[in-house]
């Protein structure tokens, strides 16, 4: 069983838990354990981290990427 | 007979006494001659000498002189070109000088006009950079703060389904 720490910027319905915990599950081909978290900084999107990769998908993250690319 | 052929001269003349007055004469004559007449020869040929060697001496002086004059003249001569030579080689030391200091001048201008133009380009990018970093980071906060403000459950589920999506594909 693996650990997910899966953070949203607000609270999401079950039915998109189900969807993410699905799709983990196939990615790690094991059972998982998920702790869902909420913080507004992110914005929007989803974080996920098994303890040692991070999926970043918040718009925090795309906003930095962009910054960055415009910066450059 | 001899003393009657004397004692008979006409006019009264007494040969005797004649030869007696030539005697005296001659003895006269000699006496002066080395009492009076040789010194006085010797004297004047002495005083002769002495003055010949003084002319000499004066012809040798006079000579001295105009070699000296000679001499001196062909110093300042010698000077006066040497005078020249001088001035024509400080003259041209100078313009030399004048000249190199002015293309120093010429080549420090040029560096500092030319670090000028670098620094100025250099601040020039300097500023775009920032600029476009100010305008970078104002636009982010602009977008987080509407986003902030106005995004819905439904966008947000929405965006989630998106990474899912390409997370899925990746795994594949």
């Amino acid at each position: 069983m693996i650990k997910l720490t899966i953070t949203t910027s607000m609270e999401i319905s079950d039915e998109e838990k189900a969807k993410i915990e699905k799709v983990f599950a196939k990615k790690y081909n094991e059972e998982i354990y998920p702790v869902y978290l909420i913080d507004d900084a992110i914005i929007g999107g989803i974080i996920v981290f098994d303890g040692e990769k991070v999926y970043d998908g918040s718009i925090r993250n795309q906003l930095t990427r962009l910054n960055n690319s415009l910066s450059e | 007979m001899m003393n009657d052929l004397l004692l008979e001269l006409p006019l009264g003349i007494d040969l005797i006494k004649i030869l007696l007055h030539l005697l005296n004469f001659l003895i006269l004559f000699v006496a002066l001659t080395f009492l009076l007449y040789k010194p006085i020869i010797k004297f004047i040929h002495k005083r002769q000498d002495d003055i010949k060697k003084q002319l000499d001496d004066n012809a040798n002086l006079k000579k001295e002189a105009e070699n000296l004059k000679e001499e001196y003249q062909s110093l300042l001569k010698n000077a006066d070109a040497e005078i020249e030579e001088k001035q024509k080689t400080a003259e041209k030391n100078a313009n030399a000088l004048a000249n190199e200091t002015l293309n120093d001048a010429k080549l420090k201008s040029e560096e500092i006009i030319k670090n000028a133009i670098e620094y100025a380009e250099l601040e020039k990018q300097r500023i775009a950079t920032e600029m476009k970093e100010n305008i970078s980071d104002i636009a982010i906060n602009i977008a987080k703060e509407i986003l902030d403000k106005d995004i819905k459950k439904e966008d947000n589920e929405r965006i989630i389904d998106e990474c899912l999506k390409e997370w899925s594909e990746n795994n594949d």
